[in-house]
């Protein structure tokens, strides 16, 4: 009998696995699809950090600014989401940078990264309560009657004591979950999430229902309590004309450049995921990268489809009018007019404002774990390697919480909430926080570029050994999200109206914040001196020959 | 006043687990010795790998599986570069005729074939030792896990500088090494496990041997029960994640006779592997305990480097090389 037979007729060849003991890991590919939405959730988006945009440059066109903003996400997930399948642990840009470039190189950026998450969860914090909860208890009250409710959500806007409070109960409840372990907080993850897309839908059915333009009317009648205007809906659109807003402002291309930074400003995070990467299963096939990928285009749709229904249901002119006029004296409403209060209207219904209230704090309740996590892993990942002691990753026996590492989050956190609320120089921080996440995406790009040759054998026995010719894919597409930082950075720099107006503050923190690094590393290495190996040593690659 | 130069540790040693037919971690495990400064490497067990890839000839070439796809080369050199990217991912290239090929669906055949390699890759991962560390004065002190095969005992032993340590006490420098391959049950039933009071009867017998427990090095496969190194998901019968509330349910899945024992001989410092997502380090008592993981497939070889002296424990670092 022949030994050989043609390729074409033979059976497929397959591995054969054997009945041995196996590593679990717990976070699904939903879960983890569910992770990389919530780094900048539609909802999100939608109710704070899109339509200011509006006043700020008028005839920016949204949908280009969405378009190439998510393109550049869409890159941005694919060069850091093939860099992490190739080593997925836990510990993101700490162990991606500093397992391909150096150990310190890896601890700066991961100083820089996690500085950044800490000044944003401040923010966070602060928007849940002053962006989210308290102006949805203003849209319920207003749109219910009910005084009490209209009452609590002004004075949570107004008392920094009560915002303090009321952001600290959030921050506590938050830091639980993360320090319950995977089960509870992917419960929490997945609850929330669930809990935000119902009440997209509500809102999808409510707007979908509303094509036949009873939103006008809807809101003549709730306005002429607070305009006293019989046709508020026009009022509202002549006094934003009288103001000097153009409500019908075409396409500015001028002005869709820093739209798409704004909108770059949140789309290009879903590889935010590579902190959990040490967790989730399959990381190391295409799985990994195709979640943070997915996530891109699921934001993408949300922002989109809702725009397009925002626009439609309440008029393109209206909507541009309202939110142009959102925070002058010519506003009239006490709260916001972000979905959740629109669409309350549009629906005519205090039980539509309740759901979707209570979905947008869900979904920033999730946004705030989710940032909670990261410093948390990244202090897991400096203990593991010595750079800080290994009792910072201790784990309490009985309830199973890395107690010292949420310890030291909440406490970094509730600081930096704190000077968020009784101080005025952390949104300084924050607006050039921005740098603090684009440097480390570069170092990580870089990583990507240059890890076939950096790591050989790591790049060879992983998916992602794939050539283009004779160049590496993971190469191309270091390359393509490093342009796409840089792009970003340019974006920021040059149109100060997105928050960086003072870069040179950005340097300031950059070059502090290195130092800081520098100073603990080579302080823990030589502490781990004494003790008999040297930090580099701790986390270098044996030679195999 | 100067300050007095501590003495030298009486003991600085290398310790890994569960590389599962990982080549290139065997190969880094040996050269960790001249990397770390160490005289002693400690292998706690589950050398073997768990998949084995079919090399089909063809005509023209040869067909393998390699990363979850079907591959087809025709020279060597190709071919060669993809058996070692197998390997290093912790499968078994076996070269085979069509004929061969199309037997392995039998059961026994496969198992037979399955043991075969495992084996004859174990007994060159010793004879690659015995190479490396000859002109050395280093020990690699070796031991099967659970998931092991019974054939590794007899490839381990008789080695120039592999010391076969299962089951049995030895001496390393100043200290006793006690050494157990066994775990408790798990889901998988695999070749070498025992109900908790047979796991706690067999190393009782051998620590009632040690002549200062206090002083002793436990190399035991599965970590103590709850002890922070030990945590995993729960399975079920059908071996899928027992879910609750749509979640992952993760338990403590240690042995509790490992744990008692830990408690009542309190040894210097005990080592252990088996739960690769439980990396760490706690204290026991006076005892302290390292699961350093394992992350296998990555290429990277997670271990500890321990020093102890007559007290004890001086210092211990979790590596990743």
């Amino acid at each position: 009998m022949s030994a050989e037979t043609p390729a074409a007729a033979a059976p497929p060849v397959k591995l054969f696995t054997r009945q041995a003991t196996g590593l679990v890991r717990d976070v699904g590919p939903l879960s983890q699809l569910v992770f990389a939405i919530l780094t900048a959730p539609f909802p999100w988006v939608l109710a704070i950090a899109i339509f200011w945009t509006f006043t700020a440059y008028p005839g920016g066109n949204l949908y280009i600014a969405y378009g190439l903003g998510y393109l550049c996400g869409l890159f941005a997930a694919i060069g850091i989401g093939m860099l992490a399948t190739t080593m997925p642990r836990s510990g993101g840009d700490y162990v991606l940078n500093g397992r391909t470039l150096h150990p310190l190189i890896g601890l700066i950026s991961s100083f820089w990264f996690t500085v950044n998450v800490l000044v944003s969860i401040a923010f966070i914090t602060e928007t849940l309560i002053v962006g989210a909860l308290a102006p949805s208890l203003v849209a319920i009250g207003a749109i219910g009657h009910h005084q009490t409710l209209l009452n609590w959500g002004t004075t949570l806007e107004s008392s920094k004591s009560w915002l303090f409070v009321a952001g600290i109960i959030a921050l506590v409840i938050c830091c639980a979950v993360v320090g319950s372990g995977w089960k509870l907080s992917l419960r929490f993850q997945n609850a929330a999430f669930a809990i935000g897309l119902v009440g997209m839908a509500v809102a999808f059915v409510v707007l979908l229902a509303d094509a036949g333009g009873s939103f006008v009317d809807h809101f003549n009648s709730f306005a002429q309590s607070y305009t006293h205007k019989p046709d508020s809906y026009h009022y509202l659109i002549n006094r934003a004309t009288a103001d000097g807003i153009n409500v019908n402002p075409g396409t500015n291309f001028g002005n869709t450049i820093p739209v798409v930074g704004a909108v770059m400003g949140f789309s290009i995070y879903t590889w935010f995921g590579i902190n959990i990467a040490g967790e989730v299963r399959q990381a190391r096939t295409w799985k990994f990268a195709a979640g943070m990928i997915g996530a891109v285009f699921v934001n993408f749709l949300g922002v989109l489809i809702f725009t397009l229904l925002f626009v439609h249901a309440f008029g393109g002119k209206f909507f541009t009018a309202i939110n142009s006029l959102n925070g002058g004296p010519h506003y009239p409403f006490p709260t916001p007019p972000f979905y959740v209060f629109l669409v309350a209207i549009a629906g005519n219904s205090e039980a539509v404002a309740w759901i979707l209230g209570i979905s947008l704090i869900a979904i920033m309740l999730g946004l705030l774990w989710l940032n909670l996590l990261q410093p948390v892993r990244a202090m897991f990942a400096y203990a593991f390697d010595g750079i800080f002691p290994l009792k910072v990753a201790h784990v309490d026996r009985r309830t199973h919480v890395p107690v010292v590492a949420v310890g030291l989050t909440l406490t970094f956190a509730i600081g930096l909430y704190a000077w968020a609320v009784y101080g005025s120089s952390l949104f300084k921080v924050y607006v050039v926080a921005v740098v603090l996440a684009l440097v480390p995406m570069m170092l990580m790009s870089v990583s990507a570029m240059i890890l076939p040759w950096r790591r050989r054998q790591l790049w060879e026995s992983s998916v992602m050994n794939i050539r283009v010719g004779s160049v590496p894919l993971i190469t191309i597409a270091g390359v393509f999200s490093f342009a796409i930082a840089l792009f970003c950075l340019i974006v920021f720099l040059h149109y100060p109206g997105l928050g960086l107006t003072h870069p040179w503050d950005a340097v300031k923190y950059l070059a502090i914040l290195a130092a800081a690094a520098i100073v603990v590393y080579f302080v823990a290495s030589a502490v781990r001196s004494r003790q008999g190996l040297s930090l580099a040593k701790a986390t270098a690659e044996i030679p195999p020959e | 006043m100067l300050r007095r130069r501590r003495s030298d540790p009486s003991l600085r040693l290398y310790y890994a687990s569960d590389i599962h037919g990982s080549d290139l971690l065997w190969r880094k495990f040996l050269n960790a010795a001249g990397f770390y400064e160490v005289g002693s490497l400690i292998m706690g067990g589950d050398l073997c790998g768990k998949g084995l890839a079919p090399v089909v000839r063809t005509n023209g070439g040869w067909r393998l599986p390699v990363a979850g796809e079907e591959r087809h080369v025709e020279s060597e050199d190709e071919l060669e570069q993809l058996e070692g990217l197998v390997r290093q991912s912790g499968f078994y290239p076996r070269r085979m005729t069509v004929d061969e090929f199309e037997r392995l669906s039998d059961p026994a055949v496969l198992e037979a074939l399955f043991e075969e390699t495992l084996v004859e890759s174990v007994r060159g991962w010793m004879a690659l030792a015995d190479e490396r560390l000859r002109d050395t004065d280093v020990t690699a002190y070796v031991m099967p896990g659970n998931d092991d095969p019974w054939g590794v005992d007899e490839a381990l032993s008789g080695r120039e500088k592999v010391v076969a340590c299962d089951d049995r006490i030895v001496r390393i420098g100043d200290h006793e090494l006690l050494s157990l391959g066994w775990s408790n049950q798990t889901p998988w039933h695999t070749a070498r496990e025992l109900d908790e009071d047979d796991l706690y009867a067999r190393v009782q017998t051998l620590a009632e041997q040690l002549e200062n427990p206090q002083s002793a090095i436990f190399n035991i496969h599965v970590p103590p029960y709850n002890s922070g190194l030990d945590t995993a998901t729960e399975l079920d019968e059908t071996l899928k994640p027992v879910l609750v509330g749509g979640q992952p349910h993760e338990i403590p899945v240690g042995s509790t006779a490992v744990r008692q024992l830990v408690e009542e001989y309190q040894p210097a410092l005990a080592l252990h592997g088996h739960i690769h997502e439980s990396r760490g380090i706690v204290t026991i008592g006076r005892t302290v305990c390292i699961n350093p993981g394992s992350n296998y497939g990555t290429g990277r070889i997670d271990g500890a480097v321990v020093e102890l002296d007559a007290n004890g424990v001086r210092n211990k670092h979790l590596v990743n090389g």
